[in-house]
């Protein structure tokens, strides 16, 4: 069932990648011109509407191959180690995209590029877990290990995750607590809602086009793999 | 070999970080910045610790002296409220009755000397008319935020 | 033939949004050089960015004056708006307002230095990383596609 599912998704995935381009694109146009400037921050505040967007993708991506790894190491499907592969290797480009806005978005407002505060660490771990995990799977070549390394390695990273969301609530930090308070309680005007739903939409559809790829890549790479095993195979007969 | 060694390191690098992790949300040691009701009890021998001290700029506690481009102001935490002094231009966004945090060396003559000021804003957003207006956004109170 | 238009497409769409935020930029956000200030005619609406001379700082019944001083080179301000708390000494400040016959400017508007590089920079920096994954990505996928047929 999940597997129809996804293979269509991957037939539809062209469309879902201009989708998420033109989301972009809208995104970028309501941030620049149509959203209002912030009465404190001025100008540099329309820098809310990349950051946040690519920090929620970044987390959503992280959920994505926790799940899938849960998944593999239950039902030991293929797809679903695939899909968690997938899922990191597109999350690290939206983390360390998160990490460079943020800091750019730091420098004029609290007059910091970088700061050691528990919300900034707590996000550059993630990444740290994300890279981890690319390079342990560069490292095991049985493929089955691999998968089982790699899937436990994403589910103790994990705990990072409520770290980095309850960060801002349990340390001191210079970075501001949450906009989004929960219960319908919102710190952010009406009038600069829509830009950032746009980006959001954006980035997470353009995460969803960039994994359906990416697992994609990694099922012909196992494809061509097998290919060859076959023809050796021949060849040694 | 080069595989094991590989192995081997990535395990390390996780084990740290979850040791760190573990060590941070047991520990109240992962301590960003002191109050200043904190600061006034650091003893002497902290008087050469580079370190930061967080609070809200007291309103009409800000003298700008020109001709050397010299700042001083009140920090509080609603407890304690302590001088500041820095010399050079200070962020756009600092400005009194919000948040800052000051990095530097705090001083047994009771002043901090900042060698570094940082803006500390709040969540919210808003246009200009919106503030005109009175409006406010549901936003944390920084006093109680400074204290957790 | 289906994916340049789809490319097509999306860099039509994204190169438009740029240019309407710069368009804006021009219009609303970006000050005038100095130069450009002393040959306007008295009257004209303009932006200067400057910094807030120490000690030039005065309040007046419904009026704040200060000096502007723009890379050494100084501008009287007479402003009457609402926001004057947010002016300081030091500070460096975009003011908008009309150019007055003697070189000052009456101004009707206060606002924090924009620091628009940063927006440019940040937008810019991101979405050119996630276009040249994106194309990485369907790149290689193509060049897998026909290794495997």
């Amino acid at each position: 069932m999940f597997n129809q599912l996804f293979k269509l998704a991957q037939r539809l995935a062209p469309l879902i990648g201009l989708a998420a381009w033109l989301l972009l694109a809208a995104g970028l146009y309501w941030s620049l011109v149509k959203a209002p400037a912030d009465y404190y921050q001025g100008e540099v505040a329309r820098l809310m509407n990349l950051h946040v967007p690519l920090a929620k993708t970044s987390l959503l991506a992280y959920s994505v191959a926790f799940i899938a790894s849960i998944v593999y190491l239950w039902k030991r499907a293929p797809l679903a180690d695939q899909i968690a592969h997938a899922a990191m290797a597109v999350g690290i480009v939206f983390t360390a995209c998160t990490l460079m806005s943020g800091s750019i978005w730091g420098k004029p407002t609290w007059n910091a590029w970088w700061t050691w505060d528990a919300r900034l660490v707590s996000f550059a771990v993630m990444f740290l877990m994300m890279a981890g995990y690319l390079m342990l799977r560069t490292y095991v070549e049985d493929p089955e290990r691999q998968a089982r390394f790699a899937a436990v390695l994403a589910l103790v990273g994990f705990i990072d995750l409520p770290v980095i969301h309850l960060s801002v609530r349990w340390w001191r930090t210079l970075h501001q607590p949450a906009s989004f308070k929960g219960a319908g309680k919102i710190a952010i005007a009406p009038e600069m809602l829509t830009s950032l739903a746009l980006m959001a939409a954006g980035m997470m559809t353009l995460f969803v086009y960039l994994t359906l790829l990416y697992t994609r890549r990694l099922q012909l790479q196992a494809q061509l793999e097998q290919k060859q095993r076959q023809q050796l195979m021949e060849f040694a007969q | 070999m080069n595989r094991k060694i590989g192995i081997v390191g990535s395990a390390l690098v996780v084990a740290g970080i979850v040791a760190y992790l573990a060590w941070g949300s047991f520990s109240d040691s992962l301590v960003y910045f002191y109050t200043p009701a904190e600061v006034v009890k650091l003893t002497p021998a902290q008087e050469n610790d580079r370190i930061r001290v967080g609070g809200m700029v007291v309103k009409g506690s800000m003298k700008v002296k020109p001709q050397d481009t010299e700042i001083e102001f009140l920090l509080t935490d609603g407890e304690k409220t302590i001088p500041v002094r820095y010399v050079g231009v200070p962020p756009d966004l600092f400005a009194e009755g919000q948040g800052a945090v000051v990095e530097g060396f705090w001083r047994q003559s009771g002043r901090f000397e900042a060698k570094l000021i940082m803006a500390k804003h709040a969540e919210d957003y808003m246009p200009v008319e919106m503030k005109r207006a009175g409006k406010e956004m549901p936003k944390e109170d920084l006093i109680k935020t400074l204290k957790q | 033939m289906i994916n340049w238009i789809r490319w097509g497409l999306a860099l039509a769409a994204l190169l438009a949004a740029v240019n309407a935020g710069w368009q804006r930029y021009q219009e609303q956000v970006a000050p005038i050089a100095l130069s450009a200030y002393a040959q306007q005619s008295a009257g004209t609406q303009v932006r200067l960015l400057g910094r807030v001379s120490g000690g030039s700082l005065k309040a007046e019944a419904g009026a704040l004056l200060f000096v502007l001083d723009i890379d050494g080179q100084k501008v009287p301000v007479r402003y009457t708006g609402k926001d004057g708390d947010s002016v300081r000494e030091l500070k460096t400040m975009l003011v908008g307002g009309k150019r007055q016959a003697d070189g000052s400017l009456a101004a009707d508007f206060v606002g924090i230095n924009p620091k628009y590089g940063y927006v440019a920079a940040g937008f810019g920096l991101v979405l050119c990383v996630l276009l040249l994954r994106t194309l990485t990505l369907e790149l290689k996928l193509r060049k897998l596609e026909r290794e495997v047929a």
